[in-house]
């Protein structure tokens, strides 16, 4: 999930934007769980507070992000669903002022 | 503390597939490393490797909801794979984090530990 100036748009939102943003995700929490499950997922804090580990021998590390996007990652889920086209039209259920990108991954055990 | 490990490079994909036996060898026993000591610090939450980025489809912002092909941004470096790690602090995240693989890029993001 992510959105253009996401971290002061949040902060400066009001009650009722609050609760409707909430709202939306306990919605895509519910619709999920009949379809599959949530195996993970979380908020995360502004890119300011990233540390990079940069690539080479002495790994140097640099603040913030990886990479600098206009929209700034918000969040994640980690979803267990059928198929792709499943988890698409769950995400549309997300905030709708978010841009929200859905990736299968290889199921790597851990 | 939680904290959200983004593992990206340039190339990504395409070197993957190039890479010779040895070359994997390493890079698992990179993972296997950083999953080891993790565990010994602190709980390896989550993790998975991503498919290719233009496997992915976006869901836009606004009320129709537009569906594209592609990731939400495109940047030179890859998003490859991720972890969600519980550690004593960023420091240790970071420290831990110089152990994968060291032709990739690892961010080390705190998130707010959200119940849901």
């Amino acid at each position: 999930m992510a959105e253009a100036d996401h971290f002061n748009k949040w902060e400066a939102a009001d009650d009722a934007h609050r609760e409707r943003v909430y709202a939306d995700f306990h919605a895509f929490d519910e619709a999920v769980k009949t379809r599959g499950s949530i195996v993970g997922g979380d908020a995360l804090d502004r890119p300011a507070t990233a540390r990079t580990v940069r690539p080479g021998d002495d790994r140097p590390v640099t603040d913030g992000p990886y990479a600098e996007t206009v929209e700034q990652i918000g969040g994640f889920y980690l979803l267990d669903v059928p198929d792709l086209e499943a988890a698409v039209e769950l995400a549309a259920l997300l905030p709708r002022e978010y841009t929200v990108e859905v990736r299968p991954t290889l199921e790597v055990a851990m | 503390m939680r904290f959200l490990v983004l593992l990206a490079s340039p190339d990504h994909f395409d070197r993957w597939d190039a890479a010779d036996e040895e070359e994997r060898e390493a890079a698992f026993a990179a993972y296997r490393a950083f999953g080891q000591a993790v565990r010994e610090r602190g709980t390896l939450l989550l993790g998975d490797a991503l498919h290719r980025p233009d496997t992915a489809r976006t869901v836009g912002p606004g009320d129709a909801r537009p569906v594209t092909d592609g990731p939400f941004a495109e940047t030179v470096e890859q998003l490859g794979g991720f972890y969600l790690v519980d550690l004593p602090d960023h420091a240790t995240a970071v420290e831990l984090a110089k152990l994968l693989p060291d032709d990739c890029s690892v961010e080390v993001r705190p998130v707010l530990e959200v119940d849901f």
